[in-house]
């Protein structure tokens, strides 16, 4: 009986703890794909990945009211996270503040904030890449931060929904992940700093987990290149989880399975009793 | 015993089952002011400024909230190829040739029509929904928009 159970329950466990090195690459041809929790997109073509190093980025803080010390600060913590993770494989270089946007044809990776209006309004920021559509090789990348959702550098550890602000690090670790040619991951659940929905009043989103550090790695450290699609796959959005995941599920169902197993363990222990204070 | 643990096991079942389950479109497209159904006919990009936008003529097959002014729409959107060098915008989904739609749309600034934040959806063909939506049945989902009334 329980190994039939266990047989039941081990599947139910990898099912909610997801499949092992799921990482997604930004590919030069991704069909349409609307995201969902569980659903990763599709990639095709060739992975993007920079080639000349250091990537050297500016900052544009004008329309963020932020003090810039404090933007800059929380984007290069967000940027040495990466870099950690690919052991130098992948540097970036503060290059300075800017008062431009961004322009896919300046050879700048620019950080801006502007209002991204109707067509991006439930997103906190998004990365615009250009590159080379024959050999993947990333020319430009600018990241863009809404306005219209307010960004600031919350305590660490915060967890409080009802607090209306984005962690700006949180998020600039996101993009900075699209930046270095990582897309979304949406299947192994919301701690995935590539998954592509996070919500306010939380600081998770600056810690990289295993899978982010194994793509990280794939692309600038000769890592192991087993995610998804060219590598991978992405799509979707920076956007704000403003309907709740049913990935929230998933600790619920190993703690139903814990629970079946404990079940069995006491059952089988009053059985073994009443044998024993039989006659 | 045995029903209680043939229960938390079927429960266990449904709760991993439930993170395959197709989302609901979000609340915000339902303001989007023109939502229909249509087929991408072609495609073409140009830059602006620094940007790369795409250019979609879009034939309207089923109308499920306001009123476009021709059978056929212009979609414009962020992102493309030009010469060889190409632009993508991370939580952009693009309209391509030959595929259909449903498009949750607003006017933009240059007389074109863009769609709103996740606003394309592709329509696939399966064998057992039909034509489908995010693992809907199309006609569900334009029925719970309110169109087709």
């Amino acid at each position: 009986m329980r190994r039939a159970v266990a047989g039941l329950v081990l599947p139910i466990c990898l099912l909610a703890a997801g499949p092992l090195g799921a990482f997604q690459r930004e590919t030069s041809d991704d069909p349409g794909c609307p995201e969902a929790p569980g659903v990763n997109c599709p990639h095709r073509g060739t992975p993007l990945a920079w080639m000349t190093f250091p990537v050297a980025y500016v900052i544009n803080s004008d329309a963020s009211g932020l003090p810039f010390a404090t933007v800059r600060d929380a984007i290069s913590a967000a940027f040495s996270s990466w870099q950690g993770a690919s052991g130098n494989g992948i540097t970036y270089q503060f290059a300075g503040q800017s008062h431009s946007g961004s322009d896919g044809q300046d050879g700048q990776n620019t950080i801006s904030w502007l209002d991204l209006g109707g067509d991006a309004a439930d997103t906190f920021g998004q990365t615009i890449i250009t590159f080379d559509s024959r050999s993947g090789e990333i020319l430009d990348a600018d990241i863009e931060l809404n306005t219209a959702t307010p960004l600031r550098v919350l305590p660490a550890g915060e967890d409080n929904p009802s607090d209306p602000n984005g962690d700006l690090q949180a998020i600039a670790t996101h993009e900075a992940g699209h930046l270095s040619g990582l897309a979304h991951e949406n299947t192994l659940g919301p701690q995935v700093v590539m998954f592509f929905e996070d919500t306010t009043g939380n600081t998770a989103h600056r810690n990289l987990t295993p899978d982010d550090q194994a793509g990280i790695q794939a692309i600038y450290s000769g890592g192991s290149d087993s995610g998804g699609g060219g590598g991978g796959g992405g799509g979707g959005g920076c956007s704000i989880d403003r309907r709740g995941s049913s990935w929230d599920l998933a600790p619920a169902a190993v703690l139903l399975a814990a629970l079946v197993l404990r079940e069995i363990r006491r059952s089988r222990k009053r059985c073994s009793e009443t044998r024993s204070s039989q006659p | 015993m045995r029903i209680a643990i043939a229960t938390a096991v079927i429960a266990a079942w449904i709760g991993a089952a439930s993170f395959c389950d197709a989302s609901t479109l979000p609340g915000s497209l339902r303001l989007a002011p023109l939502q229909l159904v249509g087929r991408c006919d072609s495609c073409s990009s140009r830059w602006e400024g620094g940007s790369i936008y795409t250019y979609c003529e879009v034939s309207v097959l089923r109308v499920v909230r306001g009123a476009p002014q021709a059978d056929a729409v212009v979609v414009r959107q962020r992102g493309g190829v030009v010469d060889g060098l190409a632009q993508k915008v991370s939580h952009v989904t693009l309209v391509e040739p030959g595929g259909e739609f449903l498009l949750f749309l607003h006017p933009d600034d240059s007389g074109s029509w863009a769609p709103i934040a996740n606003g394309v959806h592709p329509i696939i063909e399966t064998p057992d929904l039909g034509q489908a939506v995010d693992g809907q049945p199309l006609d569900e989902v334009i029925r719970e928009l309110g169109g087709d009334r």
